[in-house]
């Protein structure tokens, strides 16, 4: 039906606006399949309903395959691009196109050859998603909160926006004005986001995680500083303003570390899975459908490299990346299968360095970082989208064609959407937090950055994570990056998802909070969005 | 205690020690390295009791854990009760 393709585009890019926002508001991105599964049966039912006829589950899933393949874009993109423009540069707009665009449809093309691994593997979010996709009797109930709560978020923030607050985003209380007369340095500030609210709930524990770093650096490292003579005193008599003088000359330098380490943990980790899928490496290099990608791939990169390094660097550091690019790709699918987890960040840090070390320039190497992102990106996807449609019965061959049309799609408006909203990259309202570590990683290397923050955060982030759940390090390091005013909010979601589910049951968390949650998540965000881009 | 709890707990507390370290500025000696030290082994210990853990903490915290080969069905098997 035509009608599902058109809907399931638009939808695609309010998810991609929106949550290409909240990632880069707060380091948290939200792919998958899933969260576009949300409304998917209800928008296929009302399509039927215009066309006469009922939509079927192969309507709904590919509805889901397009929205989420068009918003999942912005996670190889949001990580690693924008790093262009915390080192002062501009996007270089046709090369990343290019590079994020191969890397997409390597990611999609790549996966055919998987197939074993998506039989063998659980794929939890896909067999969620399949049940998503297929439960119509409560999938009215959910599309009904999801609606609640994303008209409430967006309403709210942009009616704040416009009238009692000039800014785009939502208010700050300064709760230390209140309660702490004398000591207003201490960052009590919360923001009235619904956005923060909803991403501490989604992401439960973890959001705790950030509410401790959070507190550990700006209510204990900072007093502490302060008193042992490490900062100015005069930084405790500018009151309010001590807490972004902290952030910035300090916390955000050790937050990245953290950031860094654990991305480097987290992708030696899953390492380890490489040797159950190293048999396969040769026959999957050996289909068409993997190794015309990766030489495209080979060719993006040194074309870029040859434009600022001699023509040897330039073909080493393109075959270290297609070597990294294959092992990542495989060990990462079985990453996802297993633990439901994707290393992305890790290995585009290892590209990264890779690249920067042999060529000493930004450029090839930022790309080469956003090109394995991408890839990774587009890949999980697409083994999660295989899982979900093969358990809804849905043949997968019927869903490729969908799936590489919005392959396309996806990278070209992400890169276009962060070209909007440029101007705020770099800001507190988009601290860009993974690209940020990229910046610091290559000003480490040319020597413009002192290693001393980032270095013991390193170490303390990749010990962290070694414990085998890497996303403990990249919540700890986002305490130290985005804005307490945030990271408050976020604490209280998470604080609220324990106590909604041990007083309301788990039944009712899932179907009913969850999806209004979500929807404060991508109202705010796209409220934040539109505010964003009308002032630009 | 479980081996978990404790392992967090190291974790936790050598993150608590890691941050203070790391936070110290170049012009006042830089990183506390004897500091950091301490915190890398607390963390390196309750990383050895998570790591054998992982999956009763992923349980706990309500993830997934790294799942066997035979467990596969029954979650499927799952998925089709909870359409039904």
């Amino acid at each position: 039906m035509l009608g599902v393709l058109v809907a399931s585009l638009l939808w695609g890019v309010v998810l991609l606006a929106s949550l290409s926002l909240v990632s880069l508001r707060t380091g948290v991105s939200f792919g998958g399949i899933a969260i576009s599964a949300m409304i998917a049966w209800n928008v296929v039912y009302l399509i039927g309903r215009l066309y006469g006829r009922e939509g079927t589950i192969e309507d709904s899933t590919k509805f889901s395959v397009i929205s989420s393949t068009i918003n999942s874009a912005h996670i190889g993109v949001i990580s690693t691009i924008p790093a262009f423009l915390i080192i002062g540069s501009d996007i270089p707009l046709i090369s990343s196109i290019t590079v994020v665009l191969i890397g997409s449809i390597l990611g999609v093309s790549s996966t055919m050859h998987l197939s074993e691994i998506v039989q063998k593997y659980p794929f939890p979010s896909g067999i969620g998603a399949s049940t998503i996709i297929r439960g119509a009797g409560r999938a009215v109930m959910r599309a009904k909160y999801f609606f609640i709560g994303f008209l409430v978020s967006f309403l709210l923030t942009s009616a704040l926006a416009l009238t009692v607050h000039s800014e785009v985003i939502p208010p700050e209380i300064h709760l230390q004005k209140i309660l702490l007369h004398g000591r207003e340095w201490i960052p009590l500030t919360v923001s009235l986001s619904l956005m923060a609210l909803g991403i501490g709930y989604l992401t439960g524990l973890l959001g705790l995680v950030t509410l401790v770093s959070g507190a550990l650096f700006y209510l204990l490292a900072m007093p502490l500083g302060i008193t042992k003579g490490w900062f100015p005193s005069e930084w405790i008599l500018e009151g309010e303003s001590a807490q972004y003088l902290f952030q910035r000359e300090v916390a955000v330098h050790v937050g990245v570390g953290i950031l860094l380490g654990s991305g480097v943990a987290g992708a030696i980790l899953s390492l380890t899975y490489f040797r159950e899928v190293s048999r396969k490496i040769l026959s999957w290099l050996t289909s068409p459908l993997v190794y015309i990608p990766m030489f495209l791939s080979f060719l993006s990169i040194m074309i870029v490299s040859l434009r600022f390094s001699s023509a040897g660097a330039s073909v080493l550091s393109s075959i270290l990346v297609v070597i990294l690019l294959a092992i990542a790709l495989l060990s990462s699918s079985v990453t996802l299968g297993k633990t439901d987890w994707v290393p992305l960040y890790g290995y585009s840090i290892l590209a990264l360095a890779l690249v920067f070390l042999i060529t000493k320039e930004g450029i090839p190497a930022v790309l080469a970082s956003a090109l394995v992102a991408s890839a990774i990106a587009s890949s999980s996807l697409s083994l999660e989208i295989e899982k979900a449609s093969s358990l809804s019965g849905v043949s997968t061959k019927k869903i490729r064609k969908s799936l590489f049309f919005s392959s396309i799609i996806g990278p070209i408006l992400a890169i276009a959407f962060l070209v909007i909203i440029a101007n705020w990259i770099g800001t507190s309202l988009a601290p860009a937090p993974q690209a940020r570590g990229l910046a610091s990683l290559m000003g480490l290397f040319s020597g413009t950055l002192t290693k001393d923050f980032l270095l013991g955060g390193f170490l303390v982030g990749a010990f962290m994570s070694s414990c085998g759940i890497p996303e403990i390090g990249l919540f700890s390091g986002l305490g130290g990056i985005i804005p307490m005013s945030i990271i408050i909010p976020i604490g209280i979601g998470s604080v609220l998802r324990i106590v909604i589910e041990d007083v309301l049951g788990l039944d009712w968390e899932v179907e009913k909070a969850r999806p209004l949650f979500l929807g404060f998540i991508i109202g705010e965000g796209l409220a934040v969005f539109l505010g964003v881009t009308l002032l630009a | 205690m479980p081996k978990y709890t404790l392992g967090s707990l190291l974790i936790g507390i050598g993150l608590t020690i890691g941050v203070i370290a790391s936070c110290r500025p170049i012009e006042h000696g830089g990183l506390m390295w004897s500091y950091l030290a301490v915190s890398l082994i607390l963390m390196a210990i309750g990383d050895f009791l998570l790591y054998s853990e992982r999956r009763s903490v992923l349980e706990e915290w309500g993830w997934w854990a790294p799942i066997e080969e035979e467990e596969v069905e029954e979650l499927e098997g799952q998925s089709e009760i909870k359409e039904g």
